[in-house]
């Protein structure tokens, strides 16, 4: 076989790479609509309000682990407070931060030291020390020894919470006032369903007061632009879709809410990955299908939670190279379940699709601009097939970002502003030329570089420095 | 080569297709937004003019265009019931809605074979207190779609009326458990107006229908259920003994007060329970006496009530608790310390015991030190309900690492 043949082998497994990366991405995209439309159309009957009034809707721990979020864990706490739910605590657990986030915490909410004496349940590193608020009867503050894993600070939140169901936030998130009511809801239909994953959307730019979000609007970063669309097309298709087929795999960290029994039957957060969150999920499927237990995992698109995304390059790079080892460990440490039927839809399609289009995507991605680059520099080959190949495939990239912006458009209408939505649109295809292709350079230098790293520290600009002045211009 | 041609120009196409939509979407709910602006503004003009007589306004609307514009002038209809104090304005507002023909078209959707359908229908005639629909609304309530059930119930609970809220009480005997907790707390929306009704239950009603209505009466708080309540704490049902103690606390019954007291050294723990509870509810001085027997009682719930009930005797109740820091009882310590604790006593004594006062400090001081005294010996948790709870025996066993104690 010559050069030749080989080049025309690895460009038929590129293409052949990229039809069925999009073509599921067309199935996901279909049943996720299919699934949203679906809830909104049954949205005006499910009873939140009642849920929000009732004396017997279950109560939930709110756990927010902190680690130097001096920056915004005031404005966190406020909006938790204010979020409209019959009862729930929140329990800040401070991960050994080293900035001014205890400090901050107790001169706000008047915290005073309490002896707490809690059962240890999940090991932990230690905890110094409890505080309640004296102003507010549901706050808790733990101090405890960090263990530089935001895993260990959710355990010992875990340990410390006294409800049944636990919601787990990223201390630098913004819940919307009715998110809970909503994202509880599949858990008092159904005692079969042990979690529930809300949309994560970008917050930056948009005009924030006291914790609230007042006014959607899209930031001046380009980087942060983009991830708006990004940040759309995965929830609003991929989680919704996978959802729809009881396989979702990934319950974002900075907003899900668990069964406690259940996470505390599968043993708690490994502390031992930085992907914690999926690993979480994964391992729940994996421990519920071998005891052959009926559950579901669900994945609700109202609920929102606002986070603030990176702006710069550096804290981007650094951001996605902890999710891309964080999916790495997962799939590693649930190995046994791929392409294993035992695993039903779990081992047989959801874990197979994360191991070769998400993690080992990147290759694939950057290998096909690579193999193209090569091959046209050198002259062996011109390769107009594969050439047009790609550009359908960045192409459809801008189909898919359209098609959530579409979706955001018709059932939550946030952006308010023409300008805002023009813009989105605008990002949604410049998108695809540059900054996807950047995002796979990045996972695939994650995937060389594995390293098993700990909490990311990512300097935040702070919720209340975004506030947007209204008619600026 | 051709097909993935041909794909492009799909995808292209697509993308333009999904745009127009987006701006298609945005341009027509903008202007069907403002389009039911003006329709509102101007159903409400017109129904001003009919209020107040200057000629026939609304009612002068043909019944298709009614039905037509039923959106804005429904909204207009209830801003107008918003905006008014009248109680005979708000009847002239209700009976204009079936002067237009708009109750018989819900009407007619409240029979539709569409359940989404009905259970907007209903629920427009339940914003509208429409009491003749009260037949075909309680039909819809035991239908097994949720959704037209639950906009019944919300219906009948907005119409009122005798007629509506014998028919929610009547309810009370669903099997359904969460239509019955719904159904709950509309008579508790009702409010007095249903006592009667409930009184009815409390002599004719099964055991368990009778436990939830004494739960709604204490709820609901309207003292013509007192007498039926102090007659139900002779009766040899544990549950419903309970719950009427708790409702007579909930109602501040003063004449009951020395029977509830009684009830200290009543066999059943659920009865001394509840009887701790609402002596908590009266706040009486006389009875902190009983609750100092019941905070050393063998039942953990006896206990817990005791103490909160204590708490809320303000600052004779709080002196109590720091005197039974001191018990000889085990039990009754770490149940004074733990609610010194979760009332905040502790941590003003904490601030006291910093005080100028040298005698105020010095008594602040004293406390902590019983206080810590009783915390350090605690073998149990108890924060936490739950791990308070368990059988004594078991608390003395789960010393040790199981627990971390931290401060």
């Amino acid at each position: 076989m010559n050069f030749e043949s080989y080049f025309k082998m690895v460009e038929i497994v590129i293409i052949a790479y990229f039809f069925l990366v999009n073509l599921s991405y067309v199935i996901l995209f279909i049943i996720g609509l299919n699934s949203i439309i679906k809830y909104f159309r049954r949205k005006p009957f499910s009873g939140a309000e009642i849920i929000s009034r009732s004396k017997s809707t279950l109560p939930i721990s709110i756990l927010v682990p902190a680690c130097n979020e001096e920056q915004t864990i005031i404005d966190n706490v406020k909006a938790l407070l204010k979020l409209n739910y019959p009862k729930f605590e929140i329990i800040v657990i401070n991960d050994g931060s080293t900035d001014g986030t205890f400090n901050l915490l107790r001169d706000e909410f008047n915290l005073i030291r309490s002896n707490a004496v809690f059962q240890q349940t999940l090991k932990t590193e230690p905890v110094h020390s409890t505080y309640s608020s004296m102003d507010v009867s549901n706050l808790f503050v733990i101090n405890k020894k960090s263990c530089g894993n935001k895993a260990d600070a959710l355990n010992a939140g875990l340990n410390f919470s006294k409800f049944q169901l636990y919601c787990a936030i990223d201390a630098d998130t913004i819940i919307e006032n009715n998110a809970l009511v909503r994202m509880v809801k599949p858990l008092l239909d159904s005692t079969e369903v042990v979690a529930v994953g809300g949309i994560v959307r970008v917050a930056n730019g948009s005009e924030i007061t006291e914790g609230e979000i007042k006014k959607v609007r899209t930031p001046r970063s380009l980087i942060a632009n983009f991830q708006i669309i990004e940040y759309l097309r995965a929830f609003l298709t991929g989680r919704s879709g996978w959802s729809a087929m009881n396989s979702l795999l990934i319950i974002s960290g900075a907003f899900g809410l668990f069964r406690k029994a259940a996470v505390m039957e599968v043993g708690g957060y490994r502390v031992d990955t930085i992907g914690e969150d999926a690993e979480l999920v994964v391992r729940m499927h994996r421990i519920f299908r071998e005891k052959k237990r009926k559950y579901q995992i669900k994945f609700v698109a109202d609920p929102i939670c606002w986070t603030e995304a990176p702006e710069n390059l550096k804290m981007l790079f650094r951001q996605r190279e902890r999710w891309h080892k964080g999916l790495f460990e997962t799939i590693r440490m649930n190995r046994k379940m791929i392409f294993n039927p035992k695993y039903g839809r779990i081992g047989m399609l959801a874990l197979p699709y994360f191991l070769i289009f998400e993690l080992l995507g990147p290759i694939f991605e950057i290998g096909g601009f690579l193999l193209f680059l090569v091959a046209f520099l050198t002259g062996f080959y011109t390769a107009p097939l594969l050439l047009l190949f790609i550009v359908a495939s960045i192409l459809f990239g801008t189909l898919l970002s359209i098609g959530a912006l579409f979706i955001e458009e018709y059932d939550f209408n946030r952006y308010e502003k023409w300008t805002d939505v023009g813009k989105l649109i605008f990002f949604a295809f410049v998108e695809n030329f540059g900054f996807r292709q950047l995002l796979a350079f990045i996972r695939l230098r994650a995937l060389l570089f594995i390293k098993i790293s700990s909490w990311e520290l990512i300097p935040r600009k702070g919720f209340a420095k975004q506030k947007i002045v209204p008619d600026a211009k | 080569m051709f097909l993935i041609k041909l794909s492009i120009a799909f995808i292209i196409f697509g993308d333009i297709l999904l745009i127009l939509g987006i701006v298609v979407k945005r341009m027509r709910r903008e202007y069907s937004y403002r389009q039911y602006l003006n329709k509102v503004a101007k159903y409400k003009k017109m129904l001003k003019d009919t209020l107040n007589s200057k000629g026939k306004g609304i009612l002068l609307l043909d019944k298709t265009e009614v039905i037509a514009d039923r959106g804005p002038i429904k909204k207009a209809l209830l801003e107008c019931i918003e905006e008014t104090s009248s109680e005979r304005r708000e009847k002239r507002i209700l009976r204009l809605f079936r002067e237009i023909g708009l109750a018989e078209f819900y009407f007619a959707g409240a029979l539709s074979s569409n359940h989404i359908t009905r259970a907007r229908a209903i629920d427009t005639l339940g914003d509208f207190k429409i009491e003749e629909t009260v037949d075909v609304i309680v039909k819809a309530l035991r239908e097994r779609s949720d959704i037209v059930a639950a906009s019944s119930a919300r219906a009948l609970g907005n119409i009122g009326g005798d007629v509506a809220i014998k028919v929610l009480v009547g309810l009370l005997n669903d099997p359904h458990l969460a239509k019955q907790s719904m159904i709950i707390s509309l008579i508790e929306n009702v409010g007095n107006d249903a006592v009667p009704y409930l009184n009815k239950i409390l002599i004719n009603g099964s055991n368990s229908i009778k436990i939830q209505v004494v739960k709604l009466l204490g709820d609901i708080g309207d003292e013509r259920a007192i007498p039926l309540l102090l007659y139900l704490l002779d009766s040899d049902n544990i549950d419903l003994r309970s719950k009427a103690t708790e409702s007579l606390g909930k109602l501040k019954a003063m004449s009951c007060l020395a029977h509830i007291q009684n009830l200290a050294s009543d066999d059943a723990w659920p009865v001394r329970a509840m009887a701790a509870k609402a002596l908590g509810y009266f706040g009486h001085p006389s009875s902190i006496k009983f609750l100092k027997e019941l905070i050393r009682d063998e039942e953990w719930g006896v206990r817990k009530n005791s103490g909160r009930s204590l708490s809320e005797l303000g600052i004779e109740g709080e002196y109590a608790l720091i005197e039974m820091l001191k018990s000889v009882d085990k039990f009754a310590r770490e149940m004074s310390a733990a609610e010194l604790e979760s009332n905040g006593a502790i941590t003003k004594f904490s601030l006291l015991a910093f005080s100028d006062d040298r005698k105020e400090a010095e008594n602040a001081q004293t406390i902590l030190f019983d206080f810590d005294n009783v915390i350090s010996k605690t073998s149990m948790a108890t924060r936490f309900d739950s791990i308070g709870q368990k059988d004594r025996n078991k608390e003395k066993e789960t010393t040790g690492p199981l627990f971390q104690k931290v401060g």
